[in-house]
């Protein structure tokens, strides 16, 4: 496997406009990513992909003030991998870190909490993806639909759509 | 009583303030690393021999996805002549023999994309809940098969439809061509008349999951035969993995792909090019598809991608080697599939990654690249992700990726007028 090294640096970005933009952005992103995705180790792998991806593709980025949406589509894609191979890895006995909203991981005490999360856990990845960006990130339409390369009205459908499943299932264990 | 909204809020915040400021891991150099096929695997503490040594392809990476044809290629096929790396440029424009249409799948939708203008000109949504995971084309243009899934969080099982457009790009209804499979889509494959469909699916074990050996079986990879119904499979193991690469020929006679090899030590297991006879008796992969393309004996070596070409009689292969990470080299060469024989190298470049993905039109005549723009040290303008395959994946992390169209007789590249956006699977 290929590693990233020093010998890439001169192909990327300089050190400081990126390592700025962690600063700034990295906390929210691995939320974002743990929200998703349910562990921390991945969201922070993904996260850190993502800016790897910046940094590489950082002279071809024509206007630095749209970095944390890419940053965003990449951290949503980066999560979308994650899932999709965790359930190829399911048959290997693969042993994750339990998700945040699990009783095992113990890190939500609350316990109604814990069960809207894994309530949401078990929605579609578009419904899921859209609750992040919409109800922790607070973004408008608009900007869920680019991050997500659907339309505004299918934002607003999946959301709807989204709610109405989660409402039945909490309603469900309660 | 709270509502759903007002919960949902606050069990964000408590999840997300379980991470604190000060403990955000920094963003170091050596801390990251290029996601390669065996992503999913822990970051640390990976458990399993056979799958650590894989990792040269690209992540399973899930975003848009353009889904080319199998190309109607009008034009004749010449000589073949070497072509090396050195002094070849890309030009932009117009290509000759594109397909009308193409589509591009960002899971929940299709859009059917009219190449002579770039412009979308239909949509298909996924049937409800799923998302379409892979799709490719047949010759004629019109016919295309998409591989979808539900959930893969909750449910472990793969559709297969079929698509036709009109001679405007206007999509009829899906046709589920056979029952749902168990298990999850990773590549499908038509074959140029579009009788037959190649798929490959990797199974789950739900929640009762258990250790499983380098040799036991994790998946198939099948044909189906649109007309009748019938299909046919073969079995890999873990430690061949699963194959996201497959293509047919014409007729769907010959099925090609890449994956690892079994029964030899993990440390050296590398990416081999594969074919398998359609009517090869059911079995495994292993006992029933001939090895063709083994990479060269460097620290440093595997196949990435190969593609069938629509007559059958070559496997294009993408290969990398080098003694270390940093001397890399990779390049495409054209094998003979009766023999073996490598017949012709294409092209020959440094990259900086391992992503190498080509598609083959049946033809003979042209190879299809995805390529990432903006650098200049690859055989055009941007690094060429020369994809063969019916899916393939790029890495999330992209800007933007440029498809380009070697003609196979001169070497020369044209860059097509399409960018795909970040996060982006291809599927040729």
């Amino acid at each position: 496997m290929r590693q990233y090294s020093s010998a890439d640096a001169h192909h990327g970005a300089p050190d400081g406009p990126v390592d700025e933009l962690y600063r700034i952005h990295a906390l929210g992103l691995v939320r974002l990513a743990l929200l998703i995705v349910g562990d921390r180790t991945a969201a922070e792998d993904v996260v850190h992909d993502a800016f790897l991806g910046l940094y590489r593709g950082w002279h071809r980025l024509h206007d630095p003030a749209k970095a944390p949406g890419y940053l965003r589509v990449a951290v949503v894609n980066g999560c979308r991998s994650v899932i999709r191979s965790r359930s190829r890895a399911r048959l290997l006995g693969v042993q994750h870190d339990p998700p945040v909203w699990s009783a095992e991981a113990a890190a939500m005490a609350d316990e109604d909490r814990r069960a809207v999360l894994a309530g949401v856990a078990r929605l579609p990845r578009r419904q899921r993806e859209v609750l992040a960006l919409r109800y922790y990130l607070d973004l408008p339409e608009h900007e869920i639909a680019a991050s997500l390369r659907v339309s505004r009205g299918t934002v607003s459908s999946t959301a709807s759509r989204a709610l109405a499943a989660l409402a039945r299932d909490l309603r469900e264990e309660l | 009583m709270k509502s759903v909204e007002e919960r949902l809020c606050e069990a964000y915040r408590a999840a997300g303030d379980t991470i604190k400021p000060d403990a955000i891991r920094a963003l170091s150099a050596q801390d990251i690393r290029a996601r390669h096929r065996n992503a999913w695997l822990p970051r640390r503490g990976r458990a399993l021999a056979p799958l650590a040594a894989a990792g040269v392809t690209a992540a399973v990476a899930l975003g848009a996805s353009l889904g080319l044809p199998a190309l109607t290629a009008h034009h004749t096929q010449s000589a073949r002549q070497q072509a090396g790396s050195s002094g070849a440029h890309a030009k932009t424009g117009p290509a000759a023999s594109l397909p009308k249409f193409v589509v591009e799948n960002d899971g929940g939708t299709i859009q059917v994309v009219d190449t002579a203008s770039w412009q979308a000109v239909a949509h298909v949504a996924a049937p409800t809940g799923q998302s379409f995971e892979s799709v490719a084309g047949a010759a004629d243009d019109r016919t295309f098969v998409l591989a979808a899934d539900l959930n893969p969080q909750t449910t472990c099982a793969t559709w297969l439809y079929e698509m036709h457009l009109n001679s405007q790009g206007e999509p009829g209804p899906l046709r589920q061509l056979a029952p749902r499979s168990a298990g999850l889509p990773t590549s499908v494959a038509i074959s140029a008349d579009g009788g037959t469909v190649g798929y490959s699916i990797v199974h789950c074990a739900g929640s009762a999951a258990g250790h499983v050996g380098a040799s036991q079986a994790i998946g198939n990879i099948g044909v189906l035969s649109v007309a009748s119904g019938q299909s046919r499979q073969w079995s890999f193991s873990l430690a061949e993995d699963y194959t996201s690469d497959l293509s047919l020929s014409g007729n769907g006679s010959l099925i090609g792909f890449s994956s690892y090899q079994d029964g030899v030590p993990a440390a050296s297991a590398t990416p081999v090019g594969r074919l398998l006879h359609a009517d090869a008796q059911p079995g495994t992969v292993r006992q029933r598809a001939q090895i063709l393309v083994q990479p060269a004996s460097a620290v440093h070596a595997g196949v990435d991608s190969v593609a069938l070409s629509g007559d059958g009689h070559t496997l294009y292969a993408c290969s990398h080697s080098g003694s270390s990470v940093t001397d890399m080299t990779q390049t495409i060469r054209a094998y003979d599939t009766a023999t073996g024989n490598q017949t012709q190298v294409l092209r020959t470049w440094h990259p900086l990654d391992l992503s190498c993905m080509i598609s083959a039109d049946p033809a003979g005549g042209h190879l299809l690249l995805a390529t990432v723009g903006g650098n200049t040290t690859g055989p055009a303008p941007g690094r060429h992700y020369v994809s063969k395959r019916l899916k393939t994946v790029l890495p999330a992390d992209r800007p933007s990726t440029v498809l380009s169209w070697i003609d196979l007789s001169t070497g020369a590249i044209t860059t097509l007028p399409v960018r795909i956006p970040v996060g982006t699977s291809i599927g040729l």
